[in-house]
């Protein structure tokens, strides 16, 4: 029986991470046991995920109190910092993973990869405060979580490459209090048999709302109101135990003349409520990341795709509307309400979501979750470059996935994919200059060190393509990503590492270049038999 | 530490209660100890309303900080506590003899020197609360110097003097690998190889004590 240790210390969301990381173990090596490493202010919600058989935290406020206090010395607080690590550094432990992407716990990784020499999953620092990635899987997870604002996989698809199982749909991370559910449970029921049979009960969660700009105030008023007006619908606002939240879903309910129904909730009674809804609708929140790994249905209300992709979604069972900040609250309501019956398999007209919003579904394939788009206003660009960035990590990882599947190249047009095509060309090709001209430094920096800030200086240039939103902006951090693991001591050694990055990197643009014309030849030749089915069509009544 | 150059002896007041008397100073009443140590508690009446923790220079044998713990825990019941301070090891020990029932409330810290008494970090931890202090006169007047250096204490912070503090002995000892003239702040700021574990465990520790915020539920 081997022991492995989970770091997830940045937020609540490195801890939902680290729930499903614990379920990827459990799924791998069923007989291991698996121990967590977290802050004090978030044990509480660590103690909610299922499979872990012991939580050590370090207690932030103490040392902060510690590191301000007149009489105490640092050293006081690095002993209440080191007091939880030190039983830890004795284990020996099988790996150490890394559930977030935060400098402490790549920091606390290293502590226990160079004390132990144990296998590491994540990033971890290097020798010189470098980010080192484990392998392929968190080199990608890490470069696109810290260096892209888009993810175009999520990081359960991650988790399901570096582990190597299949992506499926459990819903057993989190330790479900079985008192608490039973009792929600009889509560909402009651609600259930007030009402017509056919009613569904949606959750509509406001924590931190005050701070939401997506699903603002007004919004949430004429979204509650529309959901009012449908008579198989009844909204239950969840509410935390934090004074403003109190304050703000209080505000919402003086609008509906204090008529709505609210739940007070905190991080053990939350699961318990979820699963006894029948949706939940909101914005990003820790409410609707929990009810995406119970398997609730929900639907997402995004301001943008960036924001959409970066939830990183692990179940089918969801939905994801992009609105406008623009656009008036009575029309995102009317969308938003649309989408609701859509998710409840209503099957409602989805020609009726206005074109300020989109609206997006996810979709399982060998790779993982994708979005995809069902209804709302034309973003063929987006999801053509979506979905290519996509095939291109797959491609790059050795994973193919078909394509073909997961966009619909009939729908497609033909402009706008020789469009993108061009542009991705023209990304390329200026990132290739620029690599020739990094290589053509190195190899005079490798006769002669005076030339060593010119290769810098070709180096830099060559990083800033990663800033864009391409394939070769993929390649070039994926560069970057191995430059920044180099960690040899000598001088000749690190070139000759760098030599081979480089010449790696052209690899990668030319493997892009051939990704895009065999898309290329694939959509002229759907859309020759397109054309060809057309007319076939129009000749069969004459026929 | 035992004090050369005090001499202790144990008298009896006029109400037949044990009186300690260092360098012919009466610690209580030579009358009735225990009606002064009421009067001293009347005095503090305020103070004890407010706090429920009190720390008190000078133990005596004690009439004092009995009068004040039975009147905290009335009004904060069992989260009353008292940090008593004494120099005196010999007085500590007499008292300890004589075997005064005392409160479990009531910790007593026993040094002559600042620096062993500030390397304590339980009494850090109640020194830190800033809980308002109380003199009991006649210690005070027996040890004014003492007591007054620990409202000015200045805490070191370099390696040399408080990698001792360290509960880690692996730990201790790695951190002597860095310069002992510097402190854990400067080491976090300007280590920039890291070679070793330990150089990973300053560095996380850097992110969470000088740059970390804490992470919130959102």
């Amino acid at each position: 029986m081997k022991k492995h240790l989970l770091i997830a210390l940045e937020n609540s969301n490195s801890l939902l991470m680290a729930a499903k990381t614990a379920q990827h173990i459990i799924k791998k090596y069923p007989r291991d046991t698996i121990e967590l490493l977290t802050f004090e202010s978030l044990k509480k919600v660590a103690q909610t995920i299922n499979g872990i058989q012991q939580i050590h935290t370090i207690d932030c406020q103490k040392i902060n109190q510690t590191i301000d206090g007149q009489y105490y010395s640092d050293m006081h607080a690095l002993n209440t910092f080191i007091s939880p690590l030190s039983p830890l550094l004795e284990v020996s432990w099988e790996q150490v993973i890394n559930c977030d992407a935060s400098k402490v716990s790549a920091s606390l990784t290293s502590v226990f990869v160079t004390k132990d020499q144990c296998k590491f999953v994540g990033s971890r620092m290097g020798r010189k405060g470098n980010r080192i990635s484990a392998d392929l899987w968190s080199m990608i997870g890490s470069t696109l979580r810290d260096i892209m604002n888009c993810q175009y996989i999520s990081s359960t698809d991650i988790l399901h490459q570096s582990f190597r199982t299949t992506p499926s749909e459990e819903c057993n991370y989190i330790n479900l209090n079985e008192d608490l559910t039973s009792r929600a449970f009889q509560m909402l029921q009651k609600i259930r048999s007030a009402n017509p049979s056919n009613c569904r009960l949606i959750g509509v969660p406001l924590f931190n709302a005050h701070q939401d700009n997506t699903f603002t105030f007004e919004r949430v008023i004429e979204t509650i109101g529309s959901i009012l007006d449908d008579a198989e619908l009844f909204p239950i606002i969840l509410t935390s135990t934090n004074d403003r939240d109190r304050v703000f879903a209080r505000q919402v309910s003086k609008e509906f003349a204090n008529s709505l129904l609210m739940l007070e909730v905190d991080s053990k009674s939350l699961p318990a409520s979820l699963v006894n809804l029948d949706a939940i609708i909101g914005g990003t929140s820790h409410a609707l990341a929990l009810a995406d790994i119970l398997g609730t249905p929900l639907l997402r209300i995004c301001s943008d795709t960036s924001s959409m992709l970066n939830l990183s979604p692990s179940s089918n069972n969801q939905l994801s509307i992009i609105t406008s900040q623009s656009t008036a609250s009575a029309t995102i309501a009317s969308d938003i309400h649309t989408s609701i019956k859509h998710l409840l398999g209503d099957s409602p007209a989805l020609d009726s979501i206005s074109l300020s919003s989109a609206l997006y579904t996810f979709k399982k394939d060998d790779f993982g979750t994708y979005a995809y788009q069902v209804a709302g206003r034309d973003q063929q660009q987006f999801n053509l470059q979506y979905h290519m960035m996509r095939s291109f990590i797959s491609l790059y990882s050795n994973r193919p996935i078909a394509i073909e599947k997961s966009i619909d190249f009939a729908n497609v047009e033909l402009n706008v994919l020789t469009s993108w095509a061009q542009t991705e060309r023209n990304a390329i090709t200026l990132a290739s200059r620029d690599l020739l001209g990094t290589l053509r430094s190195l190899l005079r920096t490798q006769k002669d060190r005076r030339f060593i800030g010119e290769f810098i200086q070709s180096l830099d240039k060559l990083f800033k393509h990663g800033d864009e939103k391409n394939i070769a902006s993929l390649c070039c951090n994926f560069f970057r990503a191995r430059i920044d693991g180099i960690e040899e001591a000598n001088y000749e050694a690190n070139i000759q590492l760098m030599e081979k990055a480089l010449y790696q990197l052209k690899d990668d643009l030319q493997a892009a270049i051939g990704m895009i014309k065999n898309i290329e030849d694939f959509a002229q030749e759907q859309s020759k038999q397109t054309r060809v089915q057309a007319i076939h069509q129009r000749l069969r009544p004459t026929l | 530490m035992k004090d050369s150059t005090s001499h202790l002896q144990i008298k009896t007041s006029k109400s037949g209660h044990l009186i300690p008397v260092i360098n012919q100073i009466f610690l209580h009443s030579e009358y009735d100890p225990i009606r002064e140590a009421k009067k001293f508690a009347d005095d503090h009446e305020s103070l004890i309303f407010k706090n429920s923790h009190l720390i008190v220079y000078g133990l005596g044998f004690g009439y004092h900080l009995v009068e004040l713990i039975d009147r905290l825990i009335k009004v904060h019941g069992m989260s009353a506590k008292i940090t008593v301070v004494e120099p005196y090891e010999d007085l500590v020990t007499a008292f300890q003899e004589n075997s005064f029932p005392f409160s479990k409330l009531i910790s007593i810290y026993c040094t002559k020197d600042i620096n062993q008494l500030f390397k304590q970090a339980d009494f850090i931890e109640a020194i830190s609360s800033k809980p308002p202090i109380l003199k009991h006169p006649q210690s005070y007047m027996l040890s004014k110097d003492f007591f007054d250096q620990i409202g000015n204490y200045q805490t070191p912070q370099d390696l040399k003097t408080t990698r001792i503090y360290l509960k880690d002995f692996s730990v201790r000892r790695e951190l002597g690998h860095y310069s002992q003239q510097s402190n854990l702040h400067q080491i976090f700021r300007e280590n920039n190889c890291h070679d070793k574990w330990i150089d990973h465990l300053i560095a996380a520790f850097g992110e969470v004590a000088y740059q970390h915020e804490q992470g919130e539920m959102n």
